[in-house]
């Protein structure tokens, strides 16, 4: 309540618990019912929030590139060899998906998109951000990429082309987005800090922390 | 080398797109930008983790909602913003695998649902709220 408001004011929701949305009491009634059915456990639904919100995400991806940028072993592994590299890091997927790396080159920027619906790299970045879920999102990326890019500030110059990596539930890409220049020399714990979750997406490029 | 625009200059664009499509929304800090959306993403999640589907029957039955959706909303807004009704799509495609595999069925769903409903509308605010 705003604080402003007078001590005698009252809200009918001050009465009683505000009643969550329709579908808020959808989801409640669907899991309880699984519940009752014995179909879930629900401190492992909780374990499965958690996860998502605290402790998968963007910093994972964001650990390995730098660490590819740092040591040419492990980049080669983990272009040539991803499934195996996360299982052992244990970032493997739940879902049964394979991840693919997709290098930035001088000649060719990757940007991943899912048209189906927002298949995505889970175990190394976390849930994908609203934008990349939109119908917006997912149906110009691949007409056309070049704008869509210039939206989230990336200008792609005409000689470096563009390859659109549409993700399935089998198949998730990751952008291994190139070094830049500036970030040479750094160790492994600072080059993670340049590394921001849509330079693995594609739809931006590595930036000095302080700007990101 | 790739340029980038000044950092003012980010997302300005964003608002429509060349072709008059849906400019796209921002992105979220958080994770979820509700409770329930987190919810319904990890009752899929831990259902497919059980085995009561596989991740590429989700994907494809989620697939086909998304479009259907987009459709009938066409002329109507610009299309899906990736967050309210990406989860009501979520969870219309979860209850519907529940539904055909006969592990849940609708009118009980319906009944839980109010039952929920008036809990919430008969528990004195700031108690907790059980059926």
């Amino acid at each position: 309540m705003l604080s402003f408001f007078m001590p005698h004011d009252h809200h009918d929701e001050d009465a009683h618990s505000l009643l969550p949305s329709e579908p808020a009491l959808r989801v409640k009634a669907l899991e309880t019912i699984l519940v009752q059915k014995g179909l879930i456990d629900p401190a492992a639904v909780d374990a499965i929030i958690d996860r998502y919100e605290h402790h998968i995400g963007p910093q994972i991806g964001a650990g390995l590139i730098a660490r590819a940028w740092s040591d040419p072993a492990f980049k080669a592994q983990l272009v040539n060899n991803t499934d195996g590299i996360l299982s052992d890091l244990g970032f493997g997927g739940r879902q049964g998906e394979h991840i693919v790396v997709v290098e930035n080159t001088p000649d060719c920027h990757n940007l991943v998109v899912c048209t189906l619906c927002s298949c995505y790299p889970w175990p190394v970045l976390g849930v994908p951000p609203a934008w990349y879920k939109s119908d917006a999102y997912r149906s110009r990326a691949v007409r056309e990429p070049r704008q869509v890019l210039a939206e989230f500030g990336v200008i792609i110059p005409p000689e470096q082309k563009i390859r659109v990596w549409d993700s399935t539930a089998e198949i998730r890409y990751l952008v291994l987005p190139m070094q830049p220049a500036q970030s040479l020399g750094l160790d492994e714990s600072e080059l993670a800090l340049w590394v921001n979750r849509n330079a693995m997406i594609g739809t931006g490029l590595p930036q000095p922390p302080a700007e990101t | 080398m790739t340029k980038q625009l000044p950092k003012d200059a980010k997302f300005r664009m964003m608002r429509k797109g060349k072709t008059g499509a849906a400019a796209m929304p921002l992105s979220p800090k958080k994770a979820f930008d509700a409770p329930w959306h987190a919810e319904v993403f990890a009752l899929a999640v831990h259902l497919n983790e059980g085995g009561y589907f596989d991740w590429p029957e989700w994907a494809g039955r989620f697939g086909e909602n998304l479009a259907a959706a987009k459709t009938a909303k066409i002329g109507v807004v610009e299309g899906l913003d990736g967050s309210d009704d990406y989860y009501e799509i979520w969870l219309q495609t979860l209850t519907e695998l529940m539904q055909e595999k006969g592990l849940v069925d609708a009118k009980m769903l319906a009944s839980i649902k109010a039952q929920w409903r008036e809990a919430y509308l008969t528990t004195p605010h700031g108690k907790p709220v059980h059926l």
